[in-house]
């Protein structure tokens, strides 16, 4: 373990050198090994401030984290120790929640991504997903590198849901890839979360591509976002949702196209049909048009 | 258990009082411990007793007291006198005959009669009392009583839950307190006490509850009443279950004499099961049918919904007939984050319904000055200054969306089901965000002020405990809170308004004030004077 610690340290120092090994770029062990090389790191004189904070700029997501981390422990330990335990409190719908306006404070981005990598329980794990954007820190580029490894598509939602809040680079790196993403749930999540995004236009091409996804829930959001955005260029590709088995999809490709092009909308013959439509709610959307 | 509503309603319509007989249904009252000896022929116009469910625990014996059949002295039974001209009319002794189930005649603290034994004799020369008991709601029987040449069939009934709405005075607030992992509700708990004085704040530690301080979601508080007669009753919620949480609270803090405490439903509870999703709309008339009591109202949709257990029980009980309005766009689900009804003196019911109209909130923020700083909702809205705010054009959007594809259809519901018009209803500025945390759907953005908690006054201004929006500078003070002064001009000038700081256990935590309390109330209308008609057998 020691010897790790060295080596780990070694690394550390002359970051330059070892990023590009990637025996080396993601050496940390999990649990309390873990937790005790932070600590050694952190209390470790031969490493300087100095060199923690070169790799804390650096391009990979690991190295910059691990490198803030002990930083992070060496600068504001009393901060870090109050809410390295500090547990989400019950919301009203039974899910966790971090709460409090301390929380936007970009310094506990590495303590809470740290938690995250731990790998807690699934109420902790959402609530720290959760917390991370708030803090304003880096975590983007965690997230879209953690959504490439993780499995469960629910946790991939959730990172991708964050993405609304990331930098546009990681941002658009990870919504193009969970657009794509083999779980619809995840191609729903992040088309919906396009929408959001001032610059979420940019993924325009992405989103009409989505609007053929063989997931309701991702033809719908993506349709969505196409309106927010005004993709003004989408009207032809939404208009077939107008007949979307999906009730869903057809009320959000009403609300867009009408956001797109309202007159135009109206002189559609799709709209008159769907005046009686099953769904109560389509019905009222193409009403108003009227 | 209570029958089927169809045989109930069969049952019932058989039961009612003639008007011109309704005096006699106050002869069937235990206001006298000692047997009342009322004339001959009075007696034998006797139509009918009710009573309610024998379902608290007088003797605090653990054992609920329709079960306890050790005792027949509780004060929770209906009484009917024999006089003794009666029986001395009669040769002396009376031939009874009970039918229906889960009702027993208690005679000298002895059953005497009860499904199993459905006959008996009653003998003697002095006046007889007999005590009528009921296992459970809206039970019916038939007491048959004859003797000499006369016979008389007294209808037996107990009595419907009722719970309570907005309108009825308010005697106690319950609240958790919270303060433990970093986070804490004193202030507010403090400022609970001094508008309603220490005595009507009851403030349980957050610590016997696991820091659950949802209290609006555990329970529901609602009245047994029939003439003379009453019980309070705690419909405890499937939310919490196997003693976590708030599971044990109304066994803690609220059962005694007097008052029971029930549960509807079993299983995997979902968040349209927490009573933040049961509300009662204050008395209103809608198709032709008045509901002097209210109506219950409790969302979900055909494909999320409550128990069905509790549901179905609400609607048997038929006075406060419920409505469902489709709740499941919210992320939390509950009908208070969008609706509340508020006391207002001056209007023509006595109460308005409060809507959150998206629109008004857009209108009044484009009003202020974009560069000023919003520090609450940096870290938990995302949003530093009102500018970021107005600019989000998604944000914008989607509210629009909530409000055209949501809130409008349910509002409809909610005038149709109550016979409101929009002089009835006032819209009340708002905004929504959507929540990936939440399936996607709506939480209050700014806090929902109209999830607020209502405590009425039975000889003075209601008291609206709101929760404080903090759409201002951290310097400023609510007086410079423009948000805040618009909410204020909305609501009823009469009731007092208090705008609290709920912001990070509650808002935070996606609920609000209502959320976290509860408030115990004083009994409402007298079902058996003003909604009798509403057992009758309506389909």
């Amino acid at each position: 373990m020691k010897a790790f610690a060295v080596a780990l340290c070694a690394w550390l120092l002359a970051p330059a050198a070892l990023a590009a090994d990637s025996r080396l770029a993601t050496p940390w062990a999990e649990g309390p090994a873990r937790a005790a090389l932070v600590h050694a790191l952190t209390v470790d004189p031969t490493l300087s401030d100095a060199d923690l904070a070169e790799v804390a700029e650096g391009p990979d997501w690991r190295l910059r984290q691990q490198a803030a981390l002990v930083l992070g422990w060496r600068q504001h330990p009393e901060l870090f120790a109050r809410f390295q335990d500090e547990e989400p409190l019950l919301a009203v719908n039974g899910l966790a929640r971090f709460r409090g306006e301390e929380l936007a404070d970009p310094r506990l981005a590495p303590l809470f991504l740290e938690r995250l990598l731990e790998r807690p329980g699934a109420a902790e794990e959402w609530a720290l997903i959760e917390v991370l954007p708030r803090t304003g820190g880096d975590w983007a580029e965690a997230f879209v590198g953690l959504m490439a490894e993780e499995d469960d598509p629910q946790v991939r939602s959730m990172l991708a849901a964050s993405l609304r809040w990331a930098p546009a680079e990681p941002a658009a790196d990870g919504l193009r890839a969970a657009l794509r993403d083999p779980s619809g749930l995840v191609r729903g999540e992040a088309a919906r979360t396009v929408g959001w995004r001032k610059d979420g236009a940019m993924l325009g091409a992405d989103l009409i591509s989505v609007l053929r996804d063989t997931e309701p829930y991702a033809r719908a959001m993506a349709a969505r976002s196409l309106g927010y955005l005004h993709v003004t260029s989408a009207f032809d590709a939404l208009r077939p949702l107008l007949g979307d088995p999906d009730a869903e999809a057809r009320l959000q490709a009403l609300h867009a196209l009408e956001r797109l092009d309202a007159a135009k909308l109206r002189g559609l013959p799709e709209v008159a049909r769907l005046r009686d439509d099953p769904d109560p709610k389509v019905v009222r959307a193409a009403g108003a048009l009227e | 258990m209570p029958r089927p509503p169809s045989a109930h309603r069969a049952a019932l319509l058989g039961l009612l009082c003639l008007p011109a007989l309704a005096s006699r249904c106050d002869d069937a009252t235990p206001d006298s411990e000692a047997p009342r000896d009322t004339g001959l022929d009075s007696f034998w116009d006797t139509t009918e007793v009710l009573g309610i469910p024998n379902l608290d625990d007088d003797d605090e014996n653990a054992v609920a007291d329709w079960e306890d059949t050790a005792h027949g002295d509780d004060d929770d039974l209906a009484t009917l006198t024999v006089p003794a001209a009666v029986l001395a009319d009669a040769g002396g002794s009376l031939a009874l005959t009970l039918t229906g189930t889960g009702i027993r005649v208690w005679l000298d603290g002895a059953v005497l009669l009860d499904a199993e034994h459905p006959t008996a004799t009653l003998a003697g020369e002095e006046a007889r009392l007999l005590r009528i008991e009921f296992e459970d709601f809206l039970l019916s029987g038939t007491l048959g009583i004859s003797g000499g040449d006369r016979s008389l069939d007294v209808a037996l009934l107990s009595s419907p839950l009722v719970l309570n709405h907005h309108l009825q005075a308010g005697t106690m607030l319950y609240v958790i307190a919270l303060s433990a992992m970093g986070y804490s509700n004193a202030a507010m708990v403090a400022d609970l006490q001094e508008i309603l004085g220490e005595e009507r704040v009851l403030a349980a530690p957050g610590n016997d509850f696991g820091q659950d301080v949802w209290i609006q979601d555990e329970i529901e508080f609602a009245h047994a009443r029939a003439p003379g007669l009453s019980m309070e009753v705690v419909i405890d919620s499937i939310r919490s279950q196997g003693g976590r949480y708030l599971d044990h609270f109304a066994e803690d803090y609220l059962v005694q004499p007097g008052v029971a405490v029930r549960t509807w439903g079993s299983g995997a509870p979902n968040s349209l099961d927490s009573f933040g999703n049961l509300e009662i709309a204050p008395p209103g008339a809608s198709g032709g049918v008045d509901y002097p009591l209210g109506r219950i109202y409790q969302g979900g949709s055909m494909d999320l919904h409550p128990s069905a257990v509790l549901w179905d029980f609400l609607n048997a009980q038929a006075v406060q007939a419920p409505y469902r309005p489709d709740s499941t766009w919210l992320c939390v689900g509950h009908v208070d984050e969008f609706t509340s009804f508020v006391p207002d003196p001056s209007a023509p019911r006595g109460f308005r319904l409060l809507v959150v109209d998206a629109a008004l909130a857009w209108a009044l923020l484009d009003s202020l000055d974009p560069a000023m700083a919003i520090p609450k909702y940096t870290s938990a809205h995302h949003y530093s200054t009102i500018g970021e705010l107005v600019s989000d054009d998604a944000l914008r959007a989607w509210n629009e969306d909530i409000q055209r594809d949501h809130i409008e259809p349910e509002l409809e519901l909610y005038m149709e089901s109550m016979g409101l018009d929009e002089g009835d209803v006032v819209r009340v500025p708002g905004l929504w965000e959507e929540n990936s945390w939440c399936r996607n759907y709506a939480l209050a953005l700014i806090p929902g002020m109209v999830n607020l908690a209502v405590f009425t006054e039975a000889d003075a201004p209601a008291k609206l405990l709101i929760p404080d929006p903090f759409l201002r500078d951290s310097d400023m003070t609510q007086e410079e809170d423009a948000f805040l002064a618009y909410w204020d001009t909305l609501m009823p000038q009469d009731d007092e308004r208090y705008y609290l700081d709920d912001w990070s256990v509650y808002h935070e935590g996606w609920g609000e004030i209502h959320c976290g309390t509860n408030i115990r109330r004083e009994p409402g209308a007298d079902w058996w004077e003003s909604a009798r008609q509403l057992l009758g057998g309506e389909e």
